[in-house]
């Protein structure tokens, strides 16, 4: 009777441990919550940095693709159609036609090429674009996309001597068209520029 | 039978959690996983990194290409008394550098650039060879632009 009235008593003990210990403790608790604390910034720390270096890849590679686009239609235009230089679309006052002769109005406004089929076209700065205009287009065509943002576009000719033809000096920087002023989201503005010879002057 | 219900559950309450062994795979395993996948992750952020320096590497040399066209487009005899190494560190370019190889990588604190100008014929030829380098993560990372100038263009 006796030693059944022991293990009768030990099972009822053993039963209301076995339903205690079914949950999990504070400790327990607080240390896998830390653990993940820990490990959760960390992760997004790491996933934050790739995207932001991911952007930049791309904004850095849109401004490079756009500034060599923009450079090199006007310079294969310029190259191959220019023949001589005006201030004015209804050719008077032609430009850079004596010795040690220069012109480089603002922001490309007033400095017109004529072509060898007697056509005006010109480049000049609209805001934040490079506009191509010519007497053969009904309205101006932007050479870059509105993601990006021209700065200081200059187009000038000077002719050094009355045997050489004029040379026409292109330069613009060009960065990405963002208004944040965070450093990280910021793309390094690229330069360009370049020289062209009139060939067919 | 009360004897034996006792013995099951403390049978139970034993088998109730993980061995030791148990937990030190499974541990061992998980760590082995985030070690390699933190791995992963630098190496490629750092190659993204040298991406980006390199579409800025190319830029520059291919504004050091422009800019010697330029130079060549505006008089092809004072382009020609050109035939050495010339370091061109500063950006936009302005005016022709000293010769001479660059002392160190101050093009925007991180690239050098040179160009080396051999001439060929009367002459009627350059050869222009042009190199930005940079360091990053103990190697060298160049990038090279290699062109022909001629009178006859």
């Amino acid at each position: 009777m006796g030693i059944i009235d022991k293990s009768k008593i030990k099972n009822q003990k053993s039963k209301i441990d076995f339903i205690r210990k079914k949950s999990f403790t504070l400790i327990e608790m607080i240390v896998v919550i830390a653990t993940i604390g820990l490990v959760l910034p960390a992760l997004f720390a790491i996933v934050f940095t790739i995207l932001q270096q991911q952007i930049k890849i791309q904004r850095l590679s849109i401004v490079k693709r756009e500034g060599d686009y923009a450079l090199s239609v006007m310079e294969n235009i310029i190259r191959n159609y220019a023949v001589k230089i005006y201030s004015e679309s209804s050719f008077i006052n032609e430009r850079c036609t004596t010795a040690n002769s220069s012109y480089g109005p603002q922001n490309g406004s007033g400095f017109y090429f004529e072509d060898k089929y007697g056509n005006w076209f010109n480049f000049y700065q609209d805001f934040t674009n490079i506009s191509s205009n010519s007497a053969k287009l009904s309205s101006p065509v932007n050479l870059n996309s509105p993601q990006t943002k021209i700065t200081d576009f200059s187009i000038q000719c000077y002719r050094t001597n009355l045997y050489s033809p004029p040379v026409v000096n292109v330069s613009f920087k060009i960065e990405y068209n963002t208004t944040s002023t965070r450093p990280e989201e910021r793309v390094t503005s690229l330069n360009y520029n370049t020289k062209i010879k009139l060939k067919s002057y | 039978m009360a004897k034996k219900s006792c013995i099951l559950i403390l049978m139970r309450k034993k088998n109730k959690g993980f061995t030791m062994m148990e937990v030190l795979i499974f541990v061992s395993i998980l760590s082995l996983f985030f070690v390699t996948a933190a791995a992963i992750t630098t190496a490629s952020l750092r190659n993204l990194k040298v991406q980006e320096h390199k579409i800025l590497a190319t830029r520059y040399a291919e504004e050091l290409l422009e800019w010697l066209r330029g130079e060549k487009e505006a008089g092809w005899n004072t382009f020609t008394n050109h035939t050495d190494t010339y370091c061109f560190n500063s950006s936009p370019i302005t005016s022709w550098e000293s010769p001479g190889n660059c002392l160190g990588y101050s093009l925007n604190n991180l690239y050098k650039r040179e160009v080396t100008l051999t001439v060929q014929g009367t002459p009627s030829q350059v050869n222009v060879s042009i190199t930005v380098e940079w360091q990053e993560t103990g190697n060298t990372y160049k990038v090279p632009l290699n062109t022909i100038f001629t009178i006859w263009e």
